[in-house]
This record gives structure tokens, C-alpha cells and sequence, in this order.
């Protein structure tokens, strides 16, 4: 064993039996093994099209305009949706613990509505052809923001 | 051809590694281009060829994957390493994938695997 390295498991550790301490057998990993597996990013489907996100440059921000429609005539870009469109198909999610009754998060959309939280959330959803069509990671200067945040929510 | 990866795009993960005449490289630092002329061999080929054979079967006993992703890069660098180094230590090996990324395993069953190869076991 190199200098690097510890026991697996402590001395005098007593293990469970099944499957915990177990080499379990893995058929599927042959196929992992020759790099024939399929990943999502494998998969080809019919009029398949790349989504890229749009992400806030701030920690906290208020989404001042967000010139969508003026991005949305590139050449390649099927459609860019907002918060607001897109969570007409997503609700939002409420974290909330099951131990502790009453707490649970504000509704967090898929895609920013109105505000940011984070920076790197995502503002708008660009749907292209092509992973090389797509304009969202260096987006073109569309959209203009309020900061710092001081709204009441 | 889907078996060598795409992971981090800039040349430090290791999923996208490709062995062009004779040496293993980074598949997405290397343009198309520069590739011409060159034999590229990928994970599909040596798998058909027989040539990673062992280390395959004892990555699979030994369990030495998980998801799989980083696997076809990390069979290569090691094939690379038992062609250059013949018998390399543990350190040797650990230092030789060093620029495979795997965030499944932990590193400690591959490079069991890859040592049981080198010292013939396999």
C-alpha cells in the first residue's frame, strides 16, 4: 500500500452481512468497460435540439429587461424562454424538512423570474440546433440589471 | 463513436483520452485537423483488438468503475503506462493516472486493478 493510502476499514471493524462490505457483481459494467455505454449526452433522437442557460453575472440582482426577442432571431436559435414561459410547463420547487414542520424554502423556479439569487442562476433557457449555434454562455449584452437587491422579498 | 468523453473540455479530466500514433493525448485539446495522417486509436478499437483485454477483465473483478464514464480514459493510460514502464510501482501508477479523474471509485481499486496486471496476476 502506498504512503497515500488507508485501510478500507478501521482495525477490529466488525461487518454487517449482505451487501455492505460485499463485491457485488456488475454484468453492465462489460459493456462500461469497451466504452459502449450511452450517456445522456450519447443519445440521439429526432429533431433533438441543445439547451444552454442563460446565467446571472451577480450574486443578487433585480432582472431589469431582458431583450429575449432580439436574441431570439439569431440564426440556429429555435426559441429563448424566460421564467416566466417556462414555468408555465415547471413548478416550482419548495424544499421543505420533513423534522422540523413549518420551514420550507420560497418557491425556487427553474429559471429566474424577475430576480436572481445566485449568481450563475439561470435567467433564460436558449434552445438551439446545435451545441455551436447556441448564445447563451457568452451572451450578447441583452439583458440590464438592478443591484444590489433591496426589494422586500 | 461515443466511448472516449467529453468531460471538462480543457484538458485535465482525462475521459477524453485518445491514443494518436502511439501516444495517449487529450482528445478535446487536439483539433480534427491535426489529426490527419495520424493513427487514432479509441477505446472501441483497442477493445476489438484485444490489446486491453486483461486490464478490462480485472478492472471488472476488482470493480474498478462505477459509472463507467472516466473508464475508457483510464484503461488507455494505463495500457500506456504497462507498454512504457514494464513492472511501474504503486506510486508509479498512481502518479501515471494522475490526470484521470474519477469521481466514482476513489482511485484505490484501480490502481489495484492496474497493479495486478502489471505484476501478471491478471
Amino acid at each position: 500500500m502506498g504512503k497515500a493510502e488507508l485501510p478500507l476499514h478501521a482495525p477490529g471493524t466488525k461487518l454487517d452481512r449482505g451487501y455492505i462490505g460485499q463485491s457485488v457483481p456488475r454484468p453492465n459494467a462489460q459493456r462500461l468497460l469497451q466504452g459502449r455505454g450511452a450517456y445522456v449526452d450519447d443519445l440521439r433522437f429526432p429533431r433533438l435540439a441543445h439547451v444552454v442557460f442563460y446565467r446571472s453575472p451577480y450574486a443578487h440582482a433585480r432582472i431589469k429587461s431582458l431583450r429575449i426577442d432580439k436574441a431570439n432571431s439569431s440564426p440556429g436559435v429555435i426559441g429563448i424562454f424566460d421564467g416566466h414561459a417556462v414555468a408555465k410547463y415547471c413548478t416550482p420547487w419548495v424544499g421543505v424538512l420533513a423534522h422540523l414542520k413549518g420551514i420550507k424554502s420560497p418557491p425556487q423556479h427553474a429559471v429566474a423570474i424577475e430576480r436572481a439569487c445566485w449568481q450563475g442562476e439561470a435567467v433564460a433557457a436558449v434552445v438551439a440546433e446545435t451545441r455551436a449555434t447556441r448564445s447563451g454562455r457568452s451572451c450578447p449584452p441583452w439583458s440590464t440589471w438592478k443591484r444590489p437587491c433591496r426589494g422586500k422579498n | 463513436m461515443t466511448g472516449s468523453h467529453a468531460g471538462c473540455e480543457h484538458g485535465v479530466c482525462g475521459a477524453c483520452t485518445v491514443r494518436v500514433n502511439g501516444d495517449i493525448v487529450r482528445g478535446c485539446l487536439m483539433l480534427a485537423v491535426q489529426a490527419n495522417g495520424c493513427r487514432v486509436e479509441t477505446i472501441e478499437g483497442m477493445s476489438d483488438s484485444g490489446e486491453l483485454a486483461k486490464l478490462q477483465k480485472i478492472f471488472h473483478e476488482k470493480n474498478a468503475l462505477q459509472c463507467g464514464f472516466c473508464t475508457p480514459g483510464m484503461l488507455l493510460a494505463a495500457q500506456d503506462l504497462i507498454l512504457r514502464s514494464g513492472k511501474p510501482t504503486r506510486e508509479e501508477i498512481r502518479n501515471h493516472i494522475s490526470g484521470n479523474y474519477c469521481r466514482c471509485t476513489g482511485y484505490q481499486a484501480i490502481v489495484d486493478a492496474i497493479e495486478e496486471v502489471v505484476n501478471g496476476q491478471g
